[in-house]
């Protein structure tokens, strides 16, 4: 358990902002910039390096390349799960800091944190299966 | 509730021992009052972010522990709660830190192989 926020000089609150303001802008801006699916050198996913398996995480990046050029449907093929989910995450995080003053507790029933972790098993296994329309979930 | 000095058996509302007159009232830990959330850092975002971007298996260890967290608060155990919860925070950290080690070695293999003209190995 961490402890209650403690109360920041204003100057070095504002810093910390605009730092991740700036670090969030300069990820967008490489993502808009850099096609993933050419660039080598952008963010790797272990696990497909080494069996082949598509994580539910993969594809993410792409679909944020898709995304910032305005491509809804491109970023949806290539992963759904983190295209759909990601504002849904944003959004409670930001309404349980809101309600609780905790940054990182995520206060909803215990059914939901299981129904997320089904969907993200689920999403995982899915999306590995060789064959339409399970293929529609794999990032090619 | 116990006494701390003697250990003898109180009345929850007692603010004195009965066997020995010691205060039963800590003014160092305030109780939780009945129906007063209680919030914990269960660190289940981060836990999902670090199974999705850095490192699946870790952050899947991480994930576990951060699910059981509210499980626990809702049965009235903090203390197990806050355990969990602290093993979710070192495995996040886990996961995230050998991602970012995995992908700098990876940026370190693609501009070393860059610099001494060979082809990168492909994807």
């Amino acid at each position: 358990m961490t402890p209650q926020p403690r109360s920041r000089p204003r100057l070095a609150l504002l810093a910390r902002r605009f730092a991740i303001v700036a670090a969030g802008a300069a990820i967008a801006l490489t993502l808009y910039r850099v096609d993933p699916a050419s660039a080598r050198w952008l963010p790797i996913c272990p696990l497909h390096e080494l069996t082949g398996w598509h994580c539910p995480g993969c594809g993410s990046t792409r679909a944020a390349h898709a995304l910032l050029h305005g491509d809804v449907m491109q970023a949806v093929s290539k992963n759904a799960l983190v295209v759909c989910g990601a504002p849904i995450a944003l959004a409670l995080w930001t309404w349980n800091r809101r309600r609780t003053g905790h940054a990182w507790t995520t206060a909803v029933p215990q059914r939901w944190i299981w129904s997320v972790l089904l969907v993200m098993v689920a999403f995982a296994l899915l999306r590995n299966v060789p064959f339409y329309p399970f293929s529609l979930l794999a990032p090619h | 509730m116990n006494c701390p000095n003697c250990g003898r058996q109180n009345p929850d509302n007692a603010v004195m021992c009965g066997a020995c007159g010691a205060s039963l009232t800590n003014p160092y830990r305030p109780p939780v009052l009945p129906g007063s959330p209680v919030y914990i850092d269960n660190f289940l975002m981060p836990a999902i972010f670090s199974a999705f971007c850095c490192c699946l298996p870790l952050g899947i260890v991480s994930i576990v522990y951060a699910a059981q967290v509210n499980g626990l608060l809702a049965g009235g155990d903090v203390a197990g709660a806050t355990k969990a919860a602290q093993s979710a925070k070192t495995w996040f950290w886990i996961a995230f830190g050998l991602g970012i080690v995995v992908q700098l070695l990876w940026l370190l293999v693609v501009f070393g192989a860059g610099l001494a003209g060979i082809q990168a190995p492909g994807r």
